[in-house]
């Protein structure tokens, strides 16, 4: 019998220990996946140094909450400033903004008091303002210095330009009638403009204030002015004083207009009188060209109206003179007319409006401009523009982009035209003459005078005052016998009486006439008395 | 017949559990009861599988910290090649290079020569099995050493706990370090070294 013979073959199965890299690799992606998942976003930050700051130490918060770690410090390519590699905690993308501001907190004194100050002990940390909007990014690039007023702050931020800064430095305070609203944010030079730059922030409410008209003025240190009231010091606040600072308020003769935009430019006055002095924003500049002597015009000096200030001489444009190549050289000048002192509101608008009347008023009413002696003394010019019906008709014309005002001569020049239009008239006077009978009339006043002096000398009229002591002695005997007990005093009392019982008699008869006109031709009949009876 | 004849050419076989040499039919050995196997079962492939796993396992070992320096609040993690970097940076060059050879020489070598064995065991006629005997010898030597680093570790955690002032933890490198080691060292157990003189033997065969 044979035996059954299983062929047997090697099954080429697959060993269940395969299960085990599968197992490790399922395992290993799961946690990497659980990594990344579970890491914030990574940032780089480009600040200008590194100071202070730590790789693996150094925290970034956000609001003094912790929001994540620096992670590596880098050199940049150019060597001009670091990269910090910023591992932020998990869940904190919503914080990342394209306006996200990065600036490291470190201890910091300055006038207007001390700030990060905590970390002198735990070391400077990334300070992070989120920011609202636009999408997160990756690079950002970090402040060098913390923004004075924290990214957030409700206010309004202006820029101002001055001539110079004048010991106004970065914290000092802006002031609205010696109370702090506001600080100085920076301080830099305009290389274009060649003007110092200050942005200054004012904090809400206070940003209300700031208003079109509003004038800022350097209020730095102390002013000692003296005048008739003797010396007189001003200072703002002690801080003010040691930092410098920075005034402003609307002037007394300007008017507020509305509450400014965000990042608008204002003029910022050397003292507080320059700012009174100048209270307005907005100007329509005029070129007037005069052909005389402008000896006595200063720049700034002001322009008039009828006798009311409109507004300023601003310029005299020298460098006209040389290009000028014509016999008949006019001077250019340019003023700034004002229509804020017009009384219209201080605004762009004004100005136009202001430009379209004078223009009107100029071909119909002959307004015109003329320099006028202001101070006969210092022979200080200053323009007048007033109208002049009999001149001939004339238009705004232009000069180097600017309008031009017609101008007629004045001042001086008219003054001595008169003058000798005066002169010639007195010339034609018969002076003479006129003298020779005023002198003949003197010399018989003269004789008439003398002669009466000879009269009061002549003894008739120095015996006058002797008479006169007579007559008036014997007229105080006269009244003298006048007096109240005299006789005749008396007799005349009693005549008065025998005279009055007479008229009264006379009265009655007269009455009686009057009653009964008849008693005089007939006897009265006599009507019989009642008598009283008793009733029977 | 030389003396290198093998134990399945004279149809026997020997018991994995008791060593008992019987006849190669045999299904269960009749000491311990256990299967009796000429060969270790897809010995190839569980050693292959297991070389595949230590691989995967050897990224994370070194591109994850090994140790997390809590030094005055601040973290400082440190992976196996950055200490020895470091190491090497400050001098100490004899500790960074026990390092370097414990914790990273000795495991790649381990998996290269093991994959070697391998492949040699699948390729008889390429490779010289003297050799190869040589290799796994010294496998199996230096498979103990590479745990330096894993105790090294566990030391140091242990010993340095000051709370904020300055603490050790193992890292995630650590645990997966200590893995690779040990599936390693079962790769090396499963490869049955049987095979590299069956090649041997075929080979006279033929």
């Amino acid at each position: 019998m044979t035996e059954p013979t299983a062929t047997v073959s090697a099954a080429r199965r697959i060993s269940p220990i395969w299960f085990m890299p599968l197992l490790v690799i399922l395992i290993g992606g799961w946690v990497t996946t659980h990594y990344y998942l579970s890491q914030g976003p990574l940032v780089e930050i480009a600040f200008a140094t590194a100071e202070g700051l730590e790789a693996g130490r150094t925290r970034v918060r956000a609001l003094s909450v912790d929001v994540g770690v620096v992670k590596d410090i880098q050199l940049t390519d150019d060597l001009q400033g670091v990269n910090v590699s910023v591992q932020l905690n998990p869940g904190t993308d919503r914080l990342l903004h394209a306006d996200t501001q990065f600036w490291v907190v470190r201890p910091r004194l300055n006038a207007s008091g001390v700030s990060g100050l905590g970390t002198l002990l735990s070391g400077p940390y990334i300070e992070l303002y989120p920011g609202s909007d636009g999408k997160g990014e990756r690079r950002y690039t970090g402040l060098d210095d913390a923004p004075h007023t924290p990214p957030g702050v409700a206010g309004v931020r202006v820029e101002l330009f001055g001539t110079h800064a004048s010991s106004v430095s970065v914290g000092a305070p802006i002031l609205h009638r010696g109370l702090q609203v506001g600080q100085v944010e920076s301080v830099d030079l305009d290389m274009a403009r060649s003007q110092i730059r200050i942005s200054a922030f004012i904090d809400a409410p206070f940003d209300q204030l700031v208003t079109e008209g509003t004038r800022f003025w350097n209020a730095s240190g102390i002013s000692l002015r003296t005048g008739a009231e003797g010396v007189q010091v001003d200072a703002e606040s002690l801080t003010a004083v040691l930092s410098g600072g920075i005034a402003f308020a609307v002037p007394s003769q300007g008017t507020k207009g509305e509450p400014v935009e965000a990042g608008s430019r204002f003029e910022l006055f050397a003292s507080q009188q320059a700012a009174e002095s100048d209270p307005y924003r907005f100007a329509k500049r005029y070129v007037l060209q005069f052909e005389q002597s402008l000896r006595g015009l200063d720049e700034g000096a002001p322009v008039e109206y009828r006798g009311i200030r409109v507004g300023t001489v601003e310029r005299i444009l020298r460098e006209e003179l040389a290009k000028a190549h014509t016999s008949a050289i006019a001077v250019p000048v340019v003023i700034r007319l004002e229509p804020g002192r017009f009384g219209m509101p201080d605004n762009a608008e004004s100005v136009e409006l202001l430009s379209e009347r004078i223009e009107d008023t100029v071909a119909t009413m002959g307004l015109r401009a003329s320099l006028q002696t202001g101070n006969l003394i210092t022979g200080g010019l200053f323009v007048a523009i007033d109208h002049h019906p009999d001149q001939q008709t004339a238009h705004i014309g232009e000069f180097n982009g600017l309008s031009t005002l017609p101008t007629i001569s004045g001042g001086i020049e008219r003054l001595g035209q008169q003058l000798s239009t005066l002169l010639s008239k007195l010339n034609a006077l018969p002076l003479e003459q006129t003298t020779e009978e005023l002198n003949s009339t003197l010399a018989s006043a003269r004789h008439t005078l003398q002669s009466i002096e000879q009269l009061s000398r002549s003894e008739a009229v120095t015996a006058l005052p002797e008479q006169l002591a007579e007559t008036l002695e014997s007229a105080r005997t006269l009244l003298d016998s006048l007096g109240q007990d005299s006789a005749l005093q008396q007799e005349a009392e009693r005549n008065l009486r025998t005279l009055d019982s007479t008229l009264r008699k006379a009265n009655n008869l007269l009455d009686g006439l009057q009653a009964q006109p008849s008693s005089l031709l007939f006897p009265t009949q006599q009507a019989p008395d009642p008598e009283p009876r008793t009733p029977q | 017949m030389s003396s290198g004849q093998s134990a399945r050419a004279r149809g026997l076989a020997g018991c994995h559990s008791c060593l008992l040499v019987m006849s190669i039919d045999t299904e269960h050995c009749p000491r311990c009861h256990a299967r009796v196997h000429s060969r270790t079962p897809n010995s190839l492939q569980r050693t292959v599988a297991l070389i595949v796993v230590a691989c995967i396992l050897y990224l994370p070992a070194n591109l994850l910290p090994i140790t997390n320096t809590v030094y005055l609040g601040s973290y400082a993690p440190s992976t196996i090649i950055g200490g020895v970097i470091t190491l090497w940076q400050m001098g100490s060059y004899p500790i960074a290079l026990v390092i370097l050879i414990a914790s990273v020489l000795v495991p790649v070598g381990k998996l290269v020569v093991l994959s070697y064995l391998c492949w040699a065991a699948s390729r008889p006629q390429l490779a010289n099995p003297r050799q190869c005997a040589r290799l796994y010898r010294l496998t199996e030597f230096i498979g103990r050493w590479s745990m330096i680093d894993v105790f090294v570790v566990a030391i140091l955690v242990a010993l340095i706990k000051l709370g904020n002032i300055i603490s050790f933890y193992p890292g995630f490198a650590a645990l997966s370090f200590a893995a690779v080691v040990i599936i390693t060292m079962i790769a090396a157990e499963q490869f049955d070294p049987r095979l590299i003189w069956d090649n041997l033997e075929s080979n006279d065969h033929d």
